[in-house]
Formats: C-alpha cells, structure tokens, sequence
C-alpha cells in the first residue's frame, strides 16, 4: 500500500493568509472574527464576520489563462493564492513537472457556491421583474462583460491549466464536509496509484448579501453582533449560531518515497480518510448519531489507528445550538472513556466557519499542532454547557506533543467526512518518527 | 481485484424514463426542438431537450420536501429511485445503510421570480443596490426554504434522505469529467473492496437562464436550423447507475445487466490523439469494442476523429460509432451516465437501433469529448461477453 504525504501546505485565513501568519494566529489564539465590510450589512440581522483582511493580489501567471471573471469573485483569488502558495512550499522554485508529468498530477478542490452578482442582475429589473432581454443583449455575447453568475470551478480549472494538471481537476461542492472530502478523496487517489501528485483542499466566501442573508433565513447564524471578535463561541452554553468566515487552505499530497526522493519536507503523513451521509435531515446533524460515529469509526479503522493512540480532535464544532452537544456525545461514544482526556477544539472559533474550506483550513490547524506542539484553542469558551462536556482547550492554546490527529467535517446536507493525520510513521513498528 | 457489475440504471430525459427514451431512440425520433428562455425575445432559438412527465409521487411522499427541490435534486431524485428500483434496493433495503454514491450536479438556476421580487424593492434611485433595504426587508420577500434550491449538495442530501443511504459520498459540479470520476471512484472502490454497492448519477437542469448565457458566451450551444451544428443541443437530464461487487449481486440474486471493465480520464487535445490510444488500449487490450458510443461533441459528429482514432488503436478493425446526443441533447453532467445507461441497455438487451446498423454487441466503448474537459473512456461489457 502506498503511504501519502503532505509536502506543501497554503492557506488564505481571516487571521493571517501565508503558513507562518496562520500558525502565529493559532499560536496566540487571536480572533478573526469583526463586523462586515465586503458590503454594509447594518440591516442584516447578522452583521459579523471572519473576512480576510486584505484580499491577495492574483498570482501574475493569471495573465496568461484567459478567464477573467475570476477577478470579480474573492475566493477564487483566495483559491489561487493559497495553491501558489502550497506549490512554492512543495517545490521551491522549481515546477512540479522536474518530478511528475502532467498525466499524474491530479486536482481536488471544494468549491462554494457560485457568486450571484446582485448589483449586475439588478441593472435589468423592471419593475418588479427581469428584463431578461436586456440582460441578455448586455451580456449574451461579449465574453469581456462581468458576469452575474460566475462559475465555482473558475479557480480549480485555471489551476490545473497554470500546472498542466492533465488526471483530471475534481471539483467537490460538498458543502461544509467539502475540503475534507477534497483531502480525502486525494489521499486515495495517490494511495491507490492513480495519481502522484494531488493539489487538494477547498476555498470559499459566502460572506455576500445573499449569502448572509440566506443563512440568515435559515436562522443558522449567530446574531450576537454585540460581541465583534467574541461571537464565534463553539461549545459554548450561550452559543447562538456560526459566524461565517472565509479563505482557502491547500495542499500538495505526494506518495511517500517519491517525496523522499526528491528530499521534500513532509509536514504530516495522512493515514485514512471515511465519509458517510446521515439520510436524515437536510439540515440538523445526525441525532441517531450512526453516520458520525461510523465516520470517525472507519477513518480510524482505515488509518490502523486505535482511538488511545489519537491525540487531539479538530471538531466541526460550529458554534450552533444542534451541532456541538450532538459532536460531543459522537466523539464519546466512539473514544468512550478516553473521551474526556482526548484535547478536542474548534478552528471555528478563531476564524468562523470556512464551508467549503472549513475542513481544509482544518487539517491545516492539525497540522500546525503536530508541528508546533500546540494545542489550537477553542476561543471565546466561558460559559460551559454541561451538555458539552469535553476539554476543547478553553480560551488559550495549550502545549502538548500531538503524533496523531482526526479531524472531522459535519455539512449542511448530511454528508460527514473524517481525516486521520499525523507524524511521519515508522512503518515497521507503528510509531511516529 | 474485485469485478464490477451494473445491476441497475435509471434514467430521465426529454422522452421520459428510459423504456420510453429507448423506444424514441430506436425509432429515431429527437427531443431536441427550438426552444427560448421565457421572456427572452432576443436569445436566439437554440436546440434543445426540455425534460418532461417529472412524477416525484412515488419517490418524494412529503410534499414539503418538494418546495425546497430545484430541477436538477427532482431530476435526480426520479432517475436515482428507478436505478435503484430496477436493482431491487428500495425500500429500506439494509444494503443502502453501507452503499457510496458518487453524484455530478449542474451549475446552479437561481429562483429567478424570488431573487428578482427581493431585488427589486432594494433599488435606490441612482439604480444602485440598496443594502439597507435589502436586509431590512428585500431577503424577507424570499421563500425561506429557497436557500435549499441553491446549495449544491442538496441532490446527493435528498437522495441519501429519500433512499436511505448513508455509506461513502461525494457530489462535484459540473461537467462531464466530473461523472468520469465518480465513475472511475465508484469503480476503484468496489474493485479495491472499500464498499460492495455505489449509486453514480449525474443531473442538469441544462435550460436554467444562467446556466444558458454561460454556454452561449463560451458558443457552445447548437442553435436550431443550423445548417451544420456547432455546439451542443442542451437538455434536462439525468442518469444513474447501480453499481456492485459481483459477491454482493450473486448474494442478492439479482441479474446484472453489464459488467463496468474500467473508467479512464486522459488529458484531451484534438491535435494529439496519443492519450487516446493508449487509454483505450488500457481498457481493451487486443480485441476492440464492437462500437464506440461517444456524447459531447459540438458538431454532432465527431465521426472523422475517432474513425481516425479506432483504425489507429485496433487497425484493421475499424469500430462503428454511435451517438444520442441528437436524440436526447447533451446535458453537461449527467451527459456521459446517459450514454452509459444507454450502452448499458445495448449491452443487456443485445441490440442497437436499427438505423444504426451495429450488429448486437457485447463490448462497448463510451466516450465522453468535450471542449476543455478530460476525456473520459469506459468500458462495458455484456454479462454474456464477461462470464
């Protein structure tokens, strides 16, 4: 069987965009989360979020892919930056190619929903109606004009044209479970010799009117403006809801001895991935409890992992009244006993909920804690509700020493997915080098 | 390795179910007419197949569920339950409780009449966007279960809610390649025992406005009367497979109707045809298929290059080929599972069209070519062909 690693990692976050700014973020436990300002959202019920704080200039080899509705969409930009970033971090200065040909270079990304420019549709509104006439005569025909809708696979596809990514560009629309799942389906591509390279993780804004808003309709957000950079509060008892957030985080897989060959820096060895569906509820998470157990139960199995040997669990871990007890009594029903002692936390906290990117930014904050020995804090914790009843690392990160993590994915839809990742294994006798 | 059997396929297109598209499509009749987007006086008549008879009764009892359905979860939720019907998995059946599913969507058709009510009431004077009443009262005018049409992963959602399903899954967006490789996953993943049962399907609700500008800005859509076609006649459509571990159909005793040999995606450029080749003699080695079933080429008739392409891979033998995009249009993401259930009902039933002159065949080759994607080859063979 071969064994997976990751070699590069990039992420575009509301607390630091490049690697070394999102891990002093984690490190110091700093919040992301301030009032909005993509658009003025004083109306909105919810007028807070996790925004990148400036939005990366594109990379300049854009220039020569021709596919300019990029520019009008932030979180392809973010796409872009944090994949530019992941290959630098992988490669250095030199391509991909001086080790893999382009028919072994696979793409899988998660993608959110395709951006709806409003301020464009409304130009054509009549009354109360679409003149979808003169909508179409602006835009029919002429490939330069801005796009209403604008396709999520934009920045996956010019990716994969920027790298002569030729096995295929899979774009994953997931929902919240889409960066894990992104990860994951990777991983078993590279695993079972289908690929060599993977570029994989996830990007995402719906930090829009009608991405708020829409959220909003589903009472899903929290409302607790008051609290600016306090408001994200997973696991806690006054917790009402997830804040949005946005960014990217990607990253390069590569089998392992083609990338000790080449004398890569591993940041983590994946061990196993599972997803499984709830066939539940379009929305609540699973109650029965089933479909998270037996995700975390399989990626575990997968990884030859026992629950004893993980050391810290990033949650899903939303900050809304139905996920965090239902994750709690999920993670104790698999770990049992050990639950308690297991550091479990929520990323969310710090930089709000990601969607597509979430699981993706996520496994980067494993990362981060197998590499730093720090335990990432679940922020903003200080009412605690008997119904969560973990250690989900209050308020400050905490040392420890992390050989393995799993991180799981919960999304809006039902689909779950978990990663078990971890330090580099000595594979004779099991135990991380 | 482990063999991969098709015990089931469900289909919906602009005939209906797939006894009704077949029979169409023996008879050589098209679902393919002019057609324009309501209101839209200046876009020009396009070809293209408009889905009807979409009867959720039997497969969606709560009513409820059907308000917060776009076109593409209906599509999907219709051709999932006759694939899944036809391998005998309805019903609560325990084995749903481990099967994958593997699901392609289309680009998304926002609720026109809902967001143009909520835009409306937000413009300011100046024809700018008025935030404040937008929030204030713009967002209230929308239904509150529109969200649930706009989200992307609601067809695979509904689908493992409606069926029961709760094993390993992804839903990606929104081409052809993408059902090549939940094809090609679903297939690796029984062949390597990761799950015994996957449910693979690909839906469009290619006559959404948006989705139609988009293609029309790439010209990529036919137009009707063209004298010779230049892009694709679009449609809505979906297409599903059950797919199984030859273990798991002996098991449940029931009859395959083909066997899944491969699916392969190859970088595609017309000026080389070399992945091709070496893809397809992957899949078949030295005996070739006894036709070529391919989707997706803008001219309606790629014939020249994969003539071209068979004499080269398996000279002398030259394949036939056939294709039902001008029958049932093409529908980006359910396009290449339409032509499998299509190849798969060849294969089960030994027989092709007549118009097409193919002999019974017993081993096929579908091809999905479409501009700017990967190619994607799959190989099936009849259960007769395979034992």
């Amino acid at each position: 069987m071969r064994r997976v690693v990751a070699t590069g990692l990039g992420v575009v976050s509301p607390i630091g965009s490049g690697i070394s700014h999102f891990f002093q973020g984690l490190k110091y436990g700093r919040s992301g989360i301030g009032a909005i300002t993509r658009f003025d959202a004083q109306s909105f019920t919810t007028r807070i979020a996790g925004e990148v704080k400036e939005v990366p200039k594109a990379p300049d080899w854009l220039d020569h892919i021709d596919c300019k509705a990029i520019l009008s969409d932030p979180k392809s930009i973010f796409c872009l930056t944090a994949a530019d970033e992941a290959i630098q971090d992988a490669f250095g200065h030199q391509s991909p190619h001086a080790y893999y040909p382009p028919q072994r270079i696979g793409m899988f990304i998660g993608a959110g929903l395709e951006i709806f420019h409003l301020q464009e549709w409304l130009d054509f509104i009549q009354g109360t109606t679409l003149d979808v006439d003169a909508m179409l005569q602006s835009h029919m025909y002429d490939s330069n004009q801005s796009t209403i809708q604008v396709p999520s696979d934009l920045a996956p596809q010019a990716i994969a044209k920027h790298l002569h990514a030729g096995a295929g560009t899979c774009t994953i629309v997931s929902a919240c479970a889409a960066g894990t799942q992104s990860i994951g389906e990777a991983f078993l591509a590279v695993r079972d010799g289908i690929i060599d390279l993977a570029v994989c993780g996830g990007f995402d804004s719906m930090i829009n009117p009608l991405g708020v808003g829409g959220f909003n309709l589903l009472d899903a957000l929290s409302t607790s403006n008051h609290l600016g950079n306090r408001a994200s509060r997973p696991f806690d008892a006054h917790r009402d809801g997830f804040v949005l957030g946005e960014g990217s985080g990607i990253c390069i897989l590569e089998e392992l001895h083609a990338a000790q060959k080449r004398k890569a820096r591993i940041w983590a060895e994946v061990y196993g991935y599972a997803s499984s569906a709830n066939a539940a509820h379009v929305s609540d998470p699973d109650i029965q409890l089933n479909s998270t157990v037996r995700v975390m139960q399989k990626a575990m199995e997968r990884s030859c992992i026992y629950p004893d040997q993980i050391d810290y669990i990033n949650a899903h871990g939303t900050g809304t009244r139905k996920n965090d007890p239902v994750e709690t009594k999920a993670i104790k029903s698999v770990f049992k006993s050990k639950a308690a002692d297991i550091p479990v936390s929520s990323t969310k906290s710090q930089i709000g909920h990601l969607i597509a990117a979430a699981g993706a930014v996520e496994f980067i904050a494993g990362v981060f804690a197998i590499h730093n020995g720090i335990l990432p804090a679940t922020i903003n914790l200080t009412h605690p509700d008997p119904e969560c009843d973990l250690d989900y690392v209050p308020n400050k990160p905490r040392p420890a020493k992390v050989h393995n993590f799993l991180s799981n994915s919960f999304g809006f839809g039902g689909q779950n997915a978990t990663l078990v990742a971890g330090m580099l294994r000595n594979n004779d006798t099991g135990t991380t080098i | 390795m482990k063999r991969v059997f098709i015990t089931g396929t469900g289909l919906h297109t602009g005939f209906g179910n797939l006894v009704n598209t077949w029979k169409a499509i023996c008879a050589d009749r098209s679902a393919l007419c002019g057609y324009k987007p309501p209101g839209a006086h200046h876009f020009p008549e396009i070809l293209a197949a408009k889905a009807q008879h979409i009867d959720l009764e039997k497969y969606v009892p709560d009513r409820k569920m059907m308000k917060y359905m776009s076109m593409t979860s209906k599509l999907a939720v219709l051709a999932a339950g006759r694939a899944l019907n036809q391998a005998r998995l309805l019903e609560n059946h325990p084995a749903c409780r481990q099967m994958a599913m593997f699901v392609t969507t289309g680009m998304i058709s926002f609720d026109l009449i809902d967001v143009s009510r909520a835009a409306a009431t937000c413009k300011s004077p100046d024809g700018r966007l008025d935030y404040i009443s937008l929030g204030t009262h713009g967002l209230k005018m929308c239904h509150p279960l529109m969200p649930f049409k706009m989200l992307h992963n609601m067809p695979l959602g509904l689908i493992s809610i409606l069926y029961g399903l709760k094993g390993e899954n992804f839903i990606n967006y929104p081409t052809a390649e993408q059902s090549g490789i939940c094809l090609q996953t679903a297939w690796r993943g029984i062949c390597l025992e990761r799950f015994e049962i996957a449910l693979v399907g690909g839906s469009v609700h290619g006559l959404g406005l948006m989705p139609l500008v988009e293609l029309l800005r790439k010209k990529q859509l036919a137009l009707n009367n063209q004298p010779i076609r230049a892009g694709w006649p679009v449609n809505d459509t979906s297409a599903f497979l059950v797919l199984e571990s030859e273990e798991s159909t002996a098991m449940r005793g029931v009859q395959p109707l083909a066997e899944l040999k491969g699916a392969v995606l190859s970088v595609t450029n017309d000026l080389d045809i070399q992945p091709k080749l070496e893809s397809w003699m992957n899949l078949f080695a030295s005996k070739p298929p006894n036709a070529i079933v391919y989707t997706g080429a803008l001219d309606g008739c790629d014939a020249q290059y994969y003539e071209r392409a068979a004499a080269n891979a398996w000279s002398p033998t030259v394949s036939d080929l056939i294709s039902f995009d001008d029958h049932i249009g093409y529908g980006q993401s359910a396009a290449l599972l339409s032509a499998v259930v299509l190849a798969t009902d060849m294969l089960t039933h030994q027989k092709a069209p007549d118009w097409s002159r193919l002999p019974p065949p017993s081993r096929l080759l579908v091809v999905s070519k479409a501009p700017q994607q990967n190619l994607v080859s799959v190989r099936l063979d009849s259960v007769e062909a395979s034992s």
